[in-house]
C-alpha cells in the first residue's frame, strides 16, 4: 500500500451536483490514461489504470501479499496452526480470530494482544477473493472500502443470462405474453436459477436441461409468431406472399435481428443468415422460424458478450466497454432485460459517450416499470420473500388465522415496506430498520401487529364479478348435469383465473349434495393444485351458496383455483349415492380502499404500530414467520448475520457434532429457549458460529414464531395449555463491528447500532451488488463499492442519478456511474 | 459464413433432398425391429383402476418363505411359490414367471390419488407435477418429442377426467380409443407419406445446431475470454453436441423409416366395436388393444405407450359380462366402493379377467427378437401393470397404500426378474404374515414410497437424474405429506428400489 502516494478522492460539489472523479496513479508504475468521457461539462473526468497489474490483492491492500502480517502469525500462530503457507486457518476473519481468542482455553494468552496486531494477522489470512474487513466502530460511518488510485476493476466473467433475463427479453422484443399458454408450460421446461446463497442471479450454470429448454422455448417462439404469417409480414412490412424477399429482410434486420443481438447484425451474420432465408428447399415461414431459433440460442443472445470494447493501454485483461455492450449492461442491471430499440441505436450512435446523455438515459430507465420491478426482484431475494414458509402451527397456536392469508399477507408486507422506502419515497438506509410505519396487508398481520385493520370495502358498485363458464372447466371426475357439473366420484373441478395483487376476492360457489345416509358432501378449496384454501361440507339437496374470501400477495397468472370433492360414497343396498353437485361458480373482485394511503399525515400512519414495539424490517412477520411453536432462534440469527451484515456462517459439519444437539431447540418449563441455546451451543466447536448468530437470536425473542411481540416467553402443552412462563433475556453482545461493540438491549437498540456501523450499509450495498453483478464480492471491487457505500449513507456525497443524497434509491441508482461500469477486467489467474 | 464450407450442413442439405419417409405419429419410434437386428428397450404401461383387494393380487406367504435381504426386503423366487402366484394372477402367467417381478408395500405418499394412469406414473393426481413418467421417458427416448402413445380401453362420451391417460406440461392426454383407429395410423399406407422431408422441426432443430455448433467453436478462441469463460463456453459447446446427436439419430429415424413400412403385419385390426350397445364388446376393445400393441413394439413402431384399461362410465359401467359378476353391475359403485364378501369375489372376478388379457399380451411378447442372443420383445421391454389403489379392505377411501404392481421384462436385463420383492419393516413375530390384506390397515408396516419405483424405471430406461428431476427436487413424482414415514427408506429419492437389479 506504501507505494501508492495517494488514494482516490471522491470530491463532491453540492451546488454542481456531478460527480468529480480522480484517480492518482503510483509514483513507480507506468501510466497509462484516457479520457472515460465527452465531458462536456468541462470538468475533468479521467480515470487511470496502472499496467498490468497482477495481483489485484496487491493493489486492493489487503490480501496474501503482508509480510508484517505472515510475520506475526508465524509469531504468534504457527506453533498451534503450522506455518504461514500450510496454515489450515487461510480466510479466518478478525472477528473469528477474536471469538476464538476469547472463548478457547489454550489462546487466552493471545488476549494481550491489540486489535492492529490481530487485524494484521487476519488480513495475512485473508483469501483474495473475499472482502475487505470492516475495522470500524459504533457511529463511525467510515467507508470501510479502500479504493486505491489505478485499481483495476474487479473481474466479470462471461454471464449467460438468467432464466429472469431470458424471458423478460423475450417477451419485451417479441411483445408475447409469456405468462400465458403455451409459453408459460414451455418456459417450465427451462431450469430454474438455482439459489447461490442469497441471489438466482450468481447462477450462471449450464446443463443439458437448460440448452433444451432454450431450445423449445425458442421453437415454441419461433411457431407462434410466425402462426400467423400476415401478422409477421406485416411487423417486417413485406407481404405475405414474400417473406423471403429483400423489404422483409431489411424490416427485420432492423428491428428483431437488433433486439435480440442486442446490437446490429455484422455482415458475416447477415450473409449466414440470409443465405438461411434463401435456402430453396425451406418455406418462408420454415426459413423464418430457423433464424428465430438461431439466433434466439446464439452465443449472442444467451450470453452477455463483453468482447468488442478498447483496450486499455493495449493489455489484454482490461478495457472499455463498446457502447452497445454498454447499453446491453445498462438495461440489464436497471431493467433485468435486454435494451430496447432506441438504446441500441443511441448506443451505435456513441451518445452514450456523451455524460449528460448517459445520465438522462439512465434516468429513463430507472424510470420504467422494468426497472421498478428489478428493484424489487432484488428485493424479493434479499428478504428471501418467496421462502417465507407458510405457518404449520396448529390452530390454536394460530389462533383462527388463516397460515396462507398469514404468509401472503407477511410477503406483500416486506414487498410494500421496501417498496414505500425505494420507489415512492425518499427513504434511507436507516428507515429501513428503524420505521415502525405499519404495511399491514390484511387482517391476519393486523391483529399480530395489534392494530386495526386499514382496509376496507370500496362501494359494491366498483367490483367487478366474473360468472366462471362450468363447461369449459377442467375436471377429473363426473358430468354434466343441467347447467352444472356432477362430481360423480371424488374428484375436482378446476377453474383458471388470475389472481391481481393486494385485491381481495370473494368466490361464491353454488352447489348441492346427494346424501348418503343423510352425509352431504364434502369438499375442499385449492387455489393452484395444492394451497387449500378452506374446507366446507355441501349437506343440503337443494342448492345453497358458499362464500369464500382470498387475498393475493401478488398477481398471479395461469392460477387457477378447485373444488375437490372427498367423501364419495355409494351404498350398493340402499342405492345412495353421494356426490358433489355445483351448480355455479363466480368470483368478484372486491375494490378494497386501504385508508393508510388516503390519510397523509405520516404521524398517524407510523402511530399505527405501537411506539417501541416493531422498529424495521427485522421486527416484520416475514422475517420472523417459522413453522413451530417455538421461534427459531438460531435460524432468525442466520438470518441477521447472513442477509443484513453479510456475514457468510459456514454450515456445521454435521457429522462430528452429537445429533441430540441438531434437534431444535423447543419451549419447555425448566429452561428457557435461550438457555437451552446457550447451554448447547457452548463447546468450542459450535461457538466459533454461534457466538455470532446466538446473540442476533437472543434479541428477537421478542416476538414468537409467527411476529407476535411478548414480555414472556411462554410454553405450551401439546393441546395449547399454557404450562410455563420463561423472562426474556433480550440483552446480547452484538458484535458487529467488533467484539468490543458494547451489549445493546432489545432490537431497536440492535437495529440502530446496524444503521450506525459501517458493516450495515456496506453489506446493503454490497448485496445489491452482487445482485447485479452475479457474482460474488472480491477485494478488487473495493472502488465500486466504496462509491455505493457512500452513495448509501453521506448525505453529502453526489452521484449522478439526480436523487436525495445518502437515500436508498440514491444507492440503486448509483451503479451505472460507480467508476468501474463501463470497464471489463478479465480474470487472468 | 459460408453454407458450402460445412460438411454437416451439406449433409442435412442432401439428407432433405432424399425420400425419407416421416413417421406420421412422433410416438412412433422408428427401430429396426423388422430386422431384427438391434435391441430397442421400451416402456409399456398397463392401468386399470379401483376394484383391488390386495390380499387377492399378492401371493400367500404361509405358503412359502420369503428370504429376507435386509431388515426392510424380503424375497422369494417366483418359481419358488408352490401353485398359482395369486388368486389374481392364476396360472395363465406360470410359462413366464421369471420375466415377471411383483413388489408389494409400495405406498403413495399422497393422500389424494385418483382413478387415472397419471396416478401410476407420478404418484399424484393432475397439478401434483407437469409431466408423468411416460412422457419423460418418451421425450427422452424421442429426442424431445415429448410424445407418446395413449390408448384407452374404450370410449368414454362424457370425456371426464377418469377417462383420460396421463400427463404434458400439466395437461391431461386423451387417449385413442378405437384400436382399428390406431391401427391405421400405423399401419396404413395411405397415412404415411410415400416421399417426403424430414419432420421440419427436426430439420429445423439440426440446421439451427449446426450453425450454433460453428459460432460456439469460433467464440472459443476468442482472445477476451478467461479460463472460466472458455470452460463455459466449452460446456456449451459438447452440450450442444449432445443434442445433435440426438438430432442425428432422428435424421437417421426418418431414413429408416421407409424400412419401417414394409413391416405388414398378418393380423389386421378393423371395424372395432367403439360406442357399442354391446356390453362384450369391452372385452373385443381391450383384446384388440392390446393386438395393437403387439404389433406396434414387433413393428418398431411403439417404444412408449398408455394403456388405461379403466373407464367405468363405458356401458354405465355395468360389467356383467365377464365371467363372476352378475349382470347389471356397476364396476364403480357396485364393486369398486363395496366391501362385502360378494363384491370382493366381484373384484377377484375382474381383475382375473384382465389378468388374462395381460397374460395373453405378454405371452404374445415373449418371442424372439435378437436371433443373436436369444432375447425376446418381452425381455427388451419394461411393462408395468398396477393398480391405482392398494391396501385398504375395500377402496371406499382412495388409498393407495401398498399399490399392487407387477413389472414384466427387464429392460434389456436390468431388472433382475422372476421375484416376488416384499419392501417395508419385517411384521415381527410372524414372517408368514401377508404384507396387507383384509382388515389389516391399522397393523400395516410402510414400505417404501412408490415413486421409488418410478426412478427405478426411469433409470432402466436409460434416463438420468437430470432427466427427471425437476426444479431441483430429487427424485421424481409427487411426494406428498405422508413421505416423513419414510425415514427407514434411505435416500429413496435419490437411488432405485434396493435389490431390483441384483
Amino acid at each position: 500500500m506504501k507505494k501508492y502516494f495517494s488514494t482516490h478522492f471522491l470530491i463532491y460539489s453540492g451546488t454542481i451536483s456531478f460527480l468529480f472523479i480522480i484517480l492518482i496513479f503510483t509514483n513507480n508504475c507506468s501510466v497509462s490514461q484516457f479520457t472515460t468521457a465527452n465531458n462536456k461539462s468541462g470538468m475533468p473526468d479521467t480515470i487511470t489504470f496502472t499496467d498490468s497489474p497482477k495481483n489485484p490483492s496487491a493493489t486492493s491492500g489487503v490480501g496474501l501479499a503482508n509480510p508484517a502480517g505472515q510475520e506475526l502469525y508465524s509469531q504468534h500462530c504457527a506453533s498451534c496452526h503450522g506455518s504461514y503457507n500450510n496454515s489450515a486457518k487461510f480466510g479466518k476473519s478478525l472477528i473469528e480470530i477474536q471469538n476464538a481468542i476469547k472463548s478457547i482455553p489454550f489462546m487466552k494468552s493471545l488476549q494481550s494482544l491489540d486489535i492492529d496486531t490481530l487485524q494484521k494477522i487476519a488480513n495475512a489470512l485473508k483469501k483474495a477473493d473475499l472482502p475487505p474487513e470492516i475495522i470500524s466502530q459504533p457511529g463511525d460511518l467510515k467507508n470501510p472500502y479502500i479504493c486505491q488510485s489505478s485499481q483495476d476493476p474487479g473481474f466479470s466473467d462471461l454471464k449467460r443470462l438468467s432464466k429472469f433475463e431470458y424471458l423478460n427479453s423475450i417477451k419485451s422484443i417479441f411483445n408475447i405474453d409469456i405468462s400465458q399458454s403455451p409459453f408459460q408450460q414451455a418456459a417450465q421446461g427451462i431450469p430454474d436459477n438455482s439459489i447461490q446463497t442469497l441471489f438466482t442471479t450468481s447462477d450462471n450454470s449450464l446443463s443439458l436441461n437448460h440448452l433444451e429448454g432454450f431450445l423449445d422455448f425458442s421453437s415454441l417462439v419461433a411457431d407462434e409468431i410466425l402462426k400467423n404469417t400476415s401478422s409477421w409480414a406485416s411487423l417486417l412490412g413485406c407481404t405475405e406472399a414474400n417473406l423471403k424477399s429483400d423489404l422483409c429482410w431489411s424490416g427485420f434486420q432492423n428491428s428483431i435481428a437488433k433486439l435480440i443481438y442486442r446490437r446490429s447484425l455484422k455482415s458475416t451474420e447477415i450473409e449466414e443468415l440470409k443465405a438461411i432465408l434463401n435456402t430453396s428447399d425451406l418455406s418462408g415461414p420454415e426459413a423464418w422460424k430457423s433464424i428465430i431459433e438461431l439466433m434466439l440460442n446464439s452465443n449472442t443472445f444467451l450470453y452477455k458478450l463483453e468482447i468488442e470494447g478498447s483496450s486499455i493501454q493495449s493489455r489484454s485483461d482490461l478495457f472499455q466497454l463498446s457502447q452497445t455492450e454498454l447499453a446491453s449492461k445498462l438495461a440489464f442491471s436497471i431493467t433485468g432485460q435486454g435494451p430496447n430499440l432506441q438504446l441500441i441505436q443511441d448506443a451505435e450512435s456513441n451518445l452514450l459517450a456523451d455524460e449528460n446523455f448517459y445520465n438522462t438515459t439512465v434516468k429513463k430507465l430507472f424510470n420504467t416499470e422494468e426497472s421498478k420491478n428489478h428493484i424489487s426482484h432484488f428485493y424479493q431475494e434479499w428478504l428471501s420473500i418467496d421462502r417465507i414458509p407458510i405457518p404449520s402451527q396448529p390452530n390454536w397456536f394460530l389462533q383462527n388465522i388463516s397460515p396462507q392469508l398469514l404468509r401472503n399477507e407477511a410477503q406483500q408486507e416486506l414487498k410494500d415496506f421496501v417498496k414505500y422506502y425505494t420507489l415512492q419515497t425518499t427513504g434511507t438506509y436507516k428507515d429501513l430498520f428503524l420505521s415502525e410505519k405499519s404495511f399491514v396487508a390484511g387482517p391476519s398481520l393486523a391483529s399480530i401487529y395489534g392494530v386495526e385493520s386499514t382496509f376496507t370495502t370500496a362501494p359494491s358498485t366498483s367490483n367487478i364479478m366474473t360468472q366462471l363458464n362450468l363447461s369449459t372447466a377442467t375436471k377429473s371426475a363426473g358430468r354434466a348435469e343441467g347447467n352444472g357439473w356432477n362430481l360423480t366420484s371424488n374428484g375436482k373441478i378446476s377453474f383458471p383465473f388470475t389472481f391481481k395483487s393486494s385485491k381481495k376476492y370473494e368466490l361464491s360457489i353454488v352447489a348441492r349434495s346427494q346424501l348418503l345416509s343423510q352425509m352431504g358432501a364434502e369438499a375442499k378449496l385449492y387455489m393452484d393444485t395444492n394451497q387449500i384454501l378452506n374446507s366446507f361440507t355441501v349437506s343440503n339437496t337443494t342448492a345453497n351458496e358458499f362464500k369464500f374470501n382470498y387475498t393475493t400477495s401478488a398477481t398471479t397468472s395461469g392460477s387457477s383455483f378447485s373444488v375437490e370433492f372427498i367423501n364419495d360414497a355409494y351404498n350398493a343396498t340402499t342405492g345412495e349415492d353421494r356426490n358433489l353437485i355445483i351448480d355455479s361458480v363466480k368470483i368478484t373482485e372486491i375494490n378494497l380502499i386501504d385508508n393508510s394511503v388516503t390519510n397523509t399525515n405520516m404521524t398517524q400512519k407510523e402511530a399505527l404500530l405501537p411506539s417501541g414495539e416493531r422498529p424495521g424490517l427485522l421486527s416484520r412477520t416475514g422475517v420472523l414467520l417459522s413453522q413451530g411453536t417455538s421461534a427459531s432462534l438460531v435460524h432468525r440469527g442466520l438470518l441477521v448475520r447472513r442477509n443484513f451484515l453479510c456475514q457468510p456462517i459456514p454450515a456445521p459439519d454435521f457429522s462430528k457434532i452429537d445429533p441430540n444437539l441438531l434437534t431444535p431447540a423447543v419451549s419447555n418449563p425448566l429452561s428457557s429457549l435461550r438457555e437451552q441455546i446457550e447451554q448447547r451451543t457452548s463447546s468450542v466447536t459450535c461457538m466459533g458460529c454461534h457466538s455470532l448468530l446466538n446473540p442476533m437470536g437472543f434479541v428477537l425473542e421478542k416476538y414468537d414464531s409467527i411476529g407476535r411481540s411478548r414480555n414472556k416467553e411462554l410454553v405450551y402443552d401439546s393441546q395449547g395449555k399454557l404450562i410455563a412462563e420463561h423472562p426474556l433475556n433480550l440483552t446480547i453482545h452484538p458484535n458487529i463491528n467488533s467484539t468490543q461493540d458494547p451489549d445493546v438491549t432489545g432490537l431497536k437498540n440492535l437495529s440502530e447500532n446496524i444503521v450506525s456501523s459501517s458493516r450495515g450499509p456496506a453489506c446493503f450495498a454490497e448485496q445489491w451488488y452482487v445482485f447485479s453483478k452475479g457474482r460474488s464480492l472480491t477485494a478488487a471491487d473495493s472502488c465500486s463499492m466504496n462509491f455505493l457505500y457512500e452513495s448509501l449513507v453521506n448525505d453529502k456525497f453526489q452521484n449522478n442519478s439526480a436523487e436525495k443524497s445518502a437515500t436508498l434509491i440514491h444507492m440503486f441508482k448509483a451503479l451505472p456511474f460507480e467508476p468501474h461500469f463501463k470497464f471489463k477486467k478479465i480474470k487472468t489467474e | 459464413m459460408k453454407l458450402k464450407q460445412l460438411n454437416r450442413r451439406q449433409l442435412f442439405s442432401e439428407l432433405g433432398t432424399y425420400s425419407i419417409a416421416l413417421p406420421l405419429l412422433p410416438s412412433l419410434w422408428g427401430d429396426k425391429a423388422c430386422a431384427q437386428s438391434s435391441v430397442t428397450k421400451r416402456f409399456i404401461t398397463i392401468h386399470n383402476g379401483h376394484c383391488q383387494a390386495v390380499e387377492q393380487w399378492l401371493p400367500n406367504p404361509s405358503l412359502f418363505s420369503f428370504k429376507s435381504r435386509s431388515d426392510t426386503t424380503r424375497e422369494i423366487n417366483l418359481k419358488d411359490i408352490p401353485g398359482n402366484i395369486s388368486s389374481v394372477l392364476g396360472s395363465s402367467f406360470d410359462s413366464i414367471r421369471d420375466k415377471l417381478t411383483l413388489i408389494s408395500r409400495l405406498d403413495s405418499t399422497s393422500g389424494r390419488p385418483n382413478h387415472n394412469a397419471e396416478f401410476i406414473l407420478s404418484g399424484g393426481v393432475k397439478g401434483d407435477i407437469p409431466n408423468t413418467l411416460d412422457q419423460i421417458i418418451s421425450k427422452k427416448l424421442n429426442q424431445n418429442a415429448s410424445t407418446n402413445l395413449f390408448i384407452k380401453s374404450v370410449f368414454d362420451e362424457y370425456n371426464s377426467g377418469a377417462s383420460q391417460v396421463s400427463l404434458l406440461n400439466g395437461n391431461y392426454n386423451a387417449g385413442d380409443f378405437n384400436p382399428s383407429f390406431i391401427f391405421d395410423k400405423l399401419f396404413s399406407s395411405t397415412l404415411t407419406p410415400v416421399t417426403g422431408q424430414l419432420d421440419p422441426k427436426v430439420k429445423r432443430r439440426a440446421l439451427v445446431i449446426d450453425h450454433l455448433l460453428t459460432a460456439f467453436k469460433s467464440i472459443e478462441s476468442h482472445p477476451r475470454l478467461s479460463k472460466d469463460d472458455l470452460r463455459n463456453v466449452q460446456n456449451h459447446k459438447e452440450l450442444l453436441f449432445q443434442v445433435e446427436k440426438k438430432v442425428k439419430a432422428k435424421v437417421a429415424e426418418s431414413s429408416s423409416t421407409t424400412s419401417l413400412n414394409k413391416c405388414s403385419p398378418t393380423t389386421s385390426i378393423t371395424n372395432s366395436p367403439v360406442k357399442s350397445g354391446n356390453a362384450a364388446d369391452y372385452q373385443i376393445v381391450i383384446d384388440q388393444m392390446f393386438d395393437v400393441l403387439e404389433l406396434g413394439i414387433k413393428c418398431g413402431k411403439i417404444q412408449v405407450a398408455t394403456l388405461m384399461l379403466h373407464v367405468y362410465d363405458y356401458f354405465a359401467g355395468n360389467v356383467g359380462f365377464i365371467p363372476g359378476i352378475n349382470s347389471q353391475v356397476r364396476l364403480h359403485e357396485d364393486i369398486g366402493h363395496a366391501a362385502s364378501a360378494e363384491t370382493r369375489q366381484m373384484k377377484l372376478a375382474l381383475n382375473q379377467f384382465f389378468a388374462q388379457r395381460v397374460s395373453r399380451f405378454l405371452k404374445n411378447l415373449n418371442t424372439t427378437e435378437n436371433s443373436a442372443n436369444g432375447t425376446t420383445y418381452l425381455d427388451n421391454s419394461l411393462i408395468l401393470w398396477a393398480n391405482d389403489q392398494g391396501s385398504l379392505q375395500d377402496t371406499n377411501g382412495h388409498t393407495s397404500l401398498n399399490v399392487p404392481v407387477l413389472l414384466a421384462g427387464s429392460a434389456g436385463g436390468f431388472i433382475k426378474s422372476g421375484r416376488y420383492i416384499d419392501y417395508g419393516n419385517a411384521y415381527t413375530g410372524d414372517s408368514a404374515k401377508r404384507a396387507i390384506g383384509g382388515n389389516e390397515y391399522n397393523t400395516y408396516q410402510f414400505g417404501r414410497p412408490y415413486n421409488q419405483l418410478l426412478i427405478t424405471i426411469a433409470q432402466a430406461m436409460g434416463l438420468s437424474s437430470r432427466d427427471y428431476e425437476t426444479s431441483g427436487q430429487s427424485g421424481f413424482g409427487f411426494y406428498g405429506d405422508w413421505v416423513s414415514r419414510y425415514t427407514a427408506a434411505g435416500s429413496h429419492q435419490k437411488e432405485i428400489l434396493p435389490y431390483i437389479n441384483s
